[in-house]
Order: structure tokens, then C-alpha cells, then sequence
């Protein structure tokens, strides 16, 4: 018995010294893509399994194709007047959308929802579509887009939309809240080093490894296979990256894509991918699908106000664009386009 | 860009098959040498089976609704058939590479070309298939490989 105690402490240390070097992964669909996270550290298992549960748990909130979330109730009472209760993270999701609004002078508006729609690119993996809308439709659903109709008030937890028929594409920000709060979810928890992948947007928690290496990141190719460079991008960063092959429909030799300028209700057409590294996810996502409307040059002089996002851009031309501090990170492949 | 196929990690293999080739004809293979060349004709295979073009040993990894989380290890090479809720997606594995050469999906570019290097991914998203490749740890930020060798962590679209 006299030697419980120590035996007692050596156990605790030993079993300490095991949950540092624990490793874990999951995956999960959700969100409409593939979600997977890798992760090191103390209690890295239960955290990663709540992490993806917390992608399950947004995706419930802020899905607009779900009856029951916020978005789609939202929806449904849009032009009522009534503000209704909704979630602290529904709260937290338009306040960011208003920054990124502002920031981008109107580049990101979530009350697209009605324009996605009728462009065939709401619900379902394949474009509803084979031909654009015509011009009275295009005009109908613009007047929609409008987010100083949107109000939310986090005093009462209440949100309304002012405009009947109103609607909030969230396709381009949930992804990056929730890339957020699971990384949040497994730093709390202990974890020193995890990959956190929802459909290519990215989060890179602490360092690649023991050294402190920076992550190696392939960027896509928007026109062909493989990658148009790698980026090594420090611990404690998101990556998103918005490009028009992800979902489109072609007619008589045009591509219509996904990307859809608010301003003009047409797929904005200044670039063809555009790649946002930052600390925040939320942002990093939200300002990839901005900056692919402004296009590089108004683009980069967003940049040039908000320190600590970098961005890539290829434009029509396959030529690159980039600011100084994603330079450093990218190491271009041979053929993947052309400095600009 | 790099070129990408299944065969590139066989050229050691195919050398020494050359070089056999040549002693056959020549007359001059003696019992000592057909040994030396069976030990690294095997030794040639098992570098070309099980590395990637990084020199990373690889394993893919399909995730499927109807049949789970499957392994595949590279040289195992083949058709390998997954069922999703769209239907069928096949999977050609050929040495170090692998690739989806079917599927219902309508979004080609998520799924086009030949995948090898850890880290790379290929995704049937309406039929749910993932196609991924992983090195030798596993998943779980070990120690990967060396910063200057062509692998990524993740791919950004």
C-alpha cells in the first residue's frame, strides 16, 4: 500500500505524457461538403468529436434549406415586420457579414438568396439551370438584394428581414464560422496542432509540426488539374478560396457561375479564383467571395486597410495577383500562370 | 505543371527488368547474378509499391456510404467499386496513384486526374465518395513530410 502513491503519480504522469501525443481525426458531411479534421494534442478524440458535431449543430441554424433554422424562418416572416428570436450565432454570423459588406462596398451581401435561387444555384449539387434568366426576372429578384433591409438586435436576440421575399444566401460564411468555432472548440481543449477542412476552405491550428514549419496548401487550378502553386502558411491561419469552377452551367460557350455580383445580379466576371489567408475563417471566407467581385485591382486596395489578410488572385487571363505577404507564402508550380 | 500517372515510380523496376533483359540475352547470367537480380527486382518493387513520387509510403483512404471507411494500399492495383446515393463510383488504383475513373456526378473538375502525393483529396460531393491519400503516420499531425518535397497538407478551392 505504501507504494500506491507513487506508483498513483507515475501512472498520472504517464497517462498526462499519453494525451499530449494523442492524435485524432473525423469527418462528416455537412454543410453540403465533406468535413475532415485532424488533430494532436491533449484530448484531441473528444475534441474532435465535438468539433464536427458543432458543424452539425451551425449547419442546423443557418442551413436556408432546413425549415426549421433561422435562415429559412427568417425567410418565411421576411417583410412581416416581425423581428424574430434566433440564435447568439445567427446574431454573430450578420454582424460579420455586415463587416465584410462594408469593408467591400457592398461586393458581399447575403440578401443574394434570391437571386442564387434563380439562377439555378440554391439547393441540390447540380445547377438548375441550362440558359440564364431573363431580364424581368434578373430585375425582380435584384430588388431583393438589399441588406439595409436586414435588422438584428443582439440585446433581444431578434433578426428580421425587411423586404417580402427576402432571403440570405449563407453559402458564403457558414462554412468559415464554423471552421472557427471548431478550431476554438479543440484549442480549448488542449489540442497543439490541428488541419481543419470543410470542402477546401481551410484552418491551420499551431504548427505544422514540432519544428514550426509553416502547412503547405495547394491551390487549385481553376482551369486544368493539380495545383497553380503551394502556399507554406503559418500556425493559427484560415485559407479560403472562391473560384467559378465550382458550380456552374455553360450556354452557347459562356460559363455562369456561382459568384454572383449583388450590384448587378450576374456572375461577377473580374476573376477566376481568388485565394484570402487570415486569422479569422469567418473573414478569410466572407472576403474571398467579395474580393472575387471587385476583382484585383479594387481587391487589392481593399487589402491595403485590412492588416493581416493576403490574397491571391487569378484573373481572366490566368495572370496571378497578389499582395506583398501572400507572395512570401506561394511557391508557383511550373505552369500554373503568370505573375500579373 | 507536373505531369501526373500511375507509372512514374516504376522506372526503377523497369530498369532493373532491363538490365536482366540484356545479361539473359547476352549469355552471360550466371546463378549468383540471377540471384542479385531477383533480390533487387524485389527490392525494386517494393520501393515502387509503396512510395509516393515524395518517397512517402501511401495508403487510399475511400470513405463511402455504402461500404464505410476503406483502405486501400498503394500497389494493390485494380477497380474498386463504391455505391453512393447517386450510384455507382469506381476507383482505379495503379501502383503509387489512384483516381475515380466513374461516377454520377456532374461536377468533373472535383474529381478529374490522378492523385498520389498525401494530403491530395478527390471528391464526389453528390454521391458522397472521398477519395484521399494518406503517408505513413495516418492522419493526426505527425510528423510529416519535409518541407521542399511536393506534398501538401490540404488542397484550398
Amino acid at each position: 500500500m505504501a507504494l500506491a502513491a507513487p506508483d498513483s503519480a507515475i501512472g498520472r504522469a504517464a497517462r498526462s505524457l499519453a494525451s499530449a501525443h494523442e492524435t485524432a481525426s473525423g469527418s462528416a458531411w455537412a454543410m453540403g461538403t465533406f468535413v475532415r479534421i485532424e488533430a494532436s494534442g491533449a484530448g484531441a478524440r473528444e475534441a474532435v468529436g465535438r468539433a464536427l458535431a458543432r458543424f452539425a449543430e451551425l449547419e442546423a441554424l443557418l442551413d436556408p434549406a432546413r425549415p426549421s433554422s433561422d435562415v429559412a424562418r427568417l425567410a418565411l416572416a421576411a417583410g412581416s415586420g416581425e423581428p424574430l428570436p434566433v440564435s447568439p450565432d445567427t446574431i454573430a454570423l450578420l454582424t460579420a457579414a455586415d463587416e465584410v459588406h462594408r469593408l467591400s462596398g457592398g461586393a458581399f451581401d447575403l440578401t443574394v438568396g434570391p437571386l442564387v435561387t434563380l439562377w439555378g444555384f440554391g439547393s441540390g449539387a447540380e445547377p438548375a439551370r441550362t440558359a440564364p434568366p431573363d431580364a424581368e426576372a434578373l430585375a425582380r429578384a435584384l430588388s431583393l438584394v438589399a441588406w439595409e433591409e436586414v435588422s438584428w438586435d443582439p440585446a433581444t436576440g431578434t433578426a428580421r428581414l425587411g423586404l417580402a421575399g427576402q432571403t440570405l444566401a449563407t453559402g458564403g460564411i457558414a462554412k468559415g464560422y464554423a471552421l472557427d468555432d471548431a478550431a476554438a472548440i479543440l484549442r480549448n481543449a488542449g489540442v497543439r496542432r490541428a488541419l481543419l477542412d470543410a470542402g477546401g476552405s481551410l484552418y491551420l491550428l499551431g504548427a505544422r509540426d514540432d519544428e514550426g514549419r509553416p502547412w503547405r496548401v495547394g491551390v487549385r487550378h481553376p482551369r486544368g488539374e493539380g495545383y497553380i502553386g503551394v502556399l507554406e502558411v503559418p500556425g493559427d491561419r484560415a485559407v479560403a478560396t472562391s473560384g467559378d469552377y465550382e458550380r456552374y452551367f455553360e450556354a452557347e460557350g459562356v460559363r455562369y457561375h456561382h459568384i454572383l455580383d449583388p450590384r448587378t445580379g450576374r456572375p461577377a466576371r473580374q476573376a477566376v479564383s481568388v485565394t484570402v489567408v487570415g486569422p479569422s475563417a469567418t473573414l478569410a471566407d466572407a472576403l474571398s467571395t467579395a474580393l472575387f467581385v471587385l476583382g484585383p485591382e479594387e481587391g487589392l486596395r481593399l487589402l491595403e486597410g485590412l492588416p493581416g489578410y493576403e490574397a491571391l488572385f487569378v484573373d481572366t487571363e490566368g495572370r496571378l495577383h497578389m499582395t506583398p505577404g501572400i507572395g512570401a507564402m506561394f511557391r508557383p508550380v511550373d505552369g500554373g500562370g503568370s505573375g500579373g | 505543371m507536373a505531369s501526373r500517372g500511375p507509372g512514374r515510380q516504376r522506372g526503377l523496376l523497369a530498369s532493373v527488368l532491363l538490365l536482366g533483359n540484356r545479361a539473359l540475352h547476352a549469355g552471360g547470367l550466371k546463378l549468383a547474378d540471377a540471384i542479385l537480380l531477383v533480390v533487387l527486382v524485389a527490392v525494386a518493387f517494393l520501393a515502387s509499391a509503396a512510395s509516393s513520387p515524395g518517397g512517402v509510403p501511401v495508403t487510399f483512404v475511400v470513405e463511402a456510404p455504402g461500404e464505410g471507411t476503406v483502405l486501400l494500399p498503394a500497389g494493390q492495383d485494380g477497380l474498386y467499386f463504391f455505391s453512393g446515393p447517386l450510384g455507382r463510383t469506381a476507383v482505379e488504383v495503379a501502383g503509387t496513384s489512384a483516381r475515380i475513373v466513374e461516377s454520377p456526378c456532374p461536377e468533373p473538375s472535383h474529381h478529374s486526374g490522378w492523385v498520389d502525393e498525401p494530403g491530395e483529396c478527390l471528391i464526389c460531393l453528390p454521391n458522397r465518395i472521398v477519395l484521399r491519400v494518406e503517408g505513413p503516420s495516418g492522419t493526426g499531425g505527425q510528423e510529416r513530410p519535409s518541407a521542399g518535397s511536393d506534398a501538401v497538407d490540404a488542397e484550398t478551392h
